[in-house]
């Protein structure tokens, strides 16, 4: 019975999840899948060099997000959203990378990525609509 | 004896053995003799007085005491940056607000579309070019505006209208709104309809329609023995407006839904957004409602009309008629002993919160959120909220509401709840 609270952030939030997958998925989720695949077959070699490729271009963008000062209390406009949404979503794909040296199932490795495309597809969203 | 108090004495004899009789022997302030010689001063004009009207702009802060700080819950070490706080005494509007919780993403504010906010929308280029470059663009089109919304709408099973759905973010699958239709049978035969709100409480409530100007259409929610009046602009949807409305005063508690008479919905921003962007030192604030005085404000139509931002503003109306209350139960002398008392605690900067609040949350020792820590009367706003969404969502919330802020709970619990509030229109 309980209605969503309907701060703005949230219908963002909102929004984002119910992106269909053609509106979430972009290359960088198809090079995951691929590397998952690659795993499956054996070449854990290739897949090892993606990943060291994607954690560089990550990297500066990760070391950013540290800053969790801001995660919390109220957001006031469109810039810091943005700018939560991709720390939130950089420090998700960082994990999902992580999750996939570690060997994790890959539907949990999946999950974890998914999460963060769609917030860094919110980012562009924003940029869209306010930009 | 300091000697500009000794010479405050022998200047005004009468005032100096009132003010020992009663602050330094009945209230024990004795340490704080400098303090009194500035109570001193300040009854006799020479330290401007604090107006004692509901009309208080929040920003002004008399100066005479310094909050201390610890930790706090959300972020490390959030000093109450006394920085922050306004100091001087303002001519500018007297409802406090509240900002934008976040964006909506639907259209932009008159301010962003005229460019106003190079910086704020270089900063979310910045962060779009980022994530492009970090996942790539997206295969299709994403704008909210142009396909995005409609489409995001279009994936939810049985999800005709985003105010009629209930929780689409847990379940995944919206379900049928209990009050479809309700307000607009309620408006067309003017008798009580059945309304089940997001607690699952269930009521009667009586809606009517009133006087209508080229610039708002007036309407009355009636619940119980409380009512509400309620303006909404032309180009807004009335029954959807008045659905959320109803949903969010019905949650508030009984006895202090009588501090607020009037909800208003503004089609524009909110005008004095530059000044409190200016107050608050946050570039390109802009507010997604205002209260005070009985009333709520929300800005740029229904944007921003959300449980959240109604408890707050509706916790801006409670603090001032508690205040209010407290002022109208003094007789003279305690006046003169409260005002001193106000400046001491820091009470004195906002008729919006109760007397007793700055003390409550200096003793707490920390921080309700980022935006608490601008004003005292924000502050209290922020605690009304986080005490609004405990009780919501259940005993334990509110155990660890009371834990987290003990002073803060006991003073809402006791102070303010326990009173009867009614701010006449």
């Amino acid at each position: 019975m309980s209605r969503p609270k309907r701060s703005v952030e949230e219908r963002w939030r909102s929004r984002l999840l119910n992106l269909a997958p053609r509106q979430w998925q972009t290359d960088t989720w198809h090079d995951l899948c691929e590397a998952l695949d690659l795993i499956e077959e054996g070449d854990t070699e290739s897949a090892k060099d993606w990943i060291d490729e994607t954690r560089s271009r990550f990297e500066p963008a990760f070391l950013a997000a540290q800053d969790r000062s801001s995660d919390y209390g109220l957001v006031l406009s469109e810039a810091e959203l943005s700018e939560r949404f991709l720390r939130e979503g950089v420090r998700d794909w960082w994990r999902a990378l992580d999750l996939l040296e570690q060997g994790a199932p890959a539907e949990v490795i999946l999950q974890k990525a998914e999460t963060g495309q769609r917030l860094l597809i919110g980012v562009q969203m924003l940029e869209q609509t306010f930009g | 004896m300091d000697l500009r108090l000794a010479t405050f004495q022998g200047e005004f004899p009468d005032r100096y053995a009132l003010i020992e009789e009663v602050l330094i022997r009945n209230l024990g302030v004795t340490a704080q003799r400098v303090q009194i010689l500035t109570f001193c001063q300040y009854l006799c004009g020479s330290v401007h007085r604090a107006p004692t009207s509901a009309h208080y702009p929040i920003a002004r802060r008399v100066n005479a005491v310094s909050l201390t700080v610890g930790t706090s819950r959300r972020t490390p070490a959030p000093v109450r940056n006394e920085s922050k706080r306004p100091k001087t005494e303002s001519s500018r509007p007297t409802t406090t607000l509240r900002p934008v919780a976040s964006t909506g993403g639907v259209s932009l504010s008159r301010e962003v579309k005229e460019g106003g906010a190079p910086q704020r929308r270089g900063r979310v280029a910045a962060a779009a070019e980022t994530s492009r470059n970090l996942i790539g663009p997206s295969a299709e089109p994403t704008d909210t505006n142009a396909v995005g919304i409609d489409e995001v709408e279009e994936n939810r099973p049985n999800d005709t209208d985003e105010r009629n759905t209930r929780d689409s973010t847990k379940g995944g699958v919206a379900t049928p709104d209990p009050n479809a239709g309700v307000v607009g049978e309620g408006l067309e035969n003017g008798e009580p309809v059945p309304y089940t709100n997001s607690n699952g409480e269930e009521f009667e409530v009586q809606y009517s329609q009133g006087e209508s100007t080229d610039t708002q259409d007036t309407y009355t929610i009636k619940l119980g023995n409380d009512e509400v009046s309620v303006r909404i602009p032309p180009g807004e949807d009335p029954e959807a407006a008045l659905d959320e409305i109803t949903n969010y005063y019905s949650q508030q508690p009984e006895n202090v839904r009588g501090a607020v008479h009037t909800i208003n919905i503004e089609e524009g921003q909110n005008p004095a957004d530059d000044y409190w962007a200016e107050e608050y030192d946050i570039p390109d604030f802009t507010s997604a409602a205002t209260g005070g005085g009985g009333q709520i404000n929300f800005w740029n139509g229904t944007r921003y009309l959300g449980e959240d931002v109604f408890d707050h503003e509706f916790g801006h109306n409670v603090g001032n008629a508690v205040r209010n209350e407290q002022n109208e139960e003094s007789n003279p002398l305690q006046d003169y002993v409260n005002r001193f008392k106000d400046a001491l605690s820091g009470d004195a900067a906002s008729q919006n919160v109760p007397r007793g609040y700055s003390e409550a949350a200096n003793s707490d020792n920390n921080s309700v959120s980022d935006y608490g820590d601008n004003a005292i009367a924000e502050d209290f706003a922020e605690t009304y909220q986080a005490y609004s969404e405990a009780v919501e969502a259940g005993p334990e919330a509110v155990a660890e509401f009371q834990q987290m802020y003990p002073e803060r709970y006991a003073l809402i619990t006791e102070e303010v709840l326990s009173r009867d509030l009614d701010v006449a229109a």
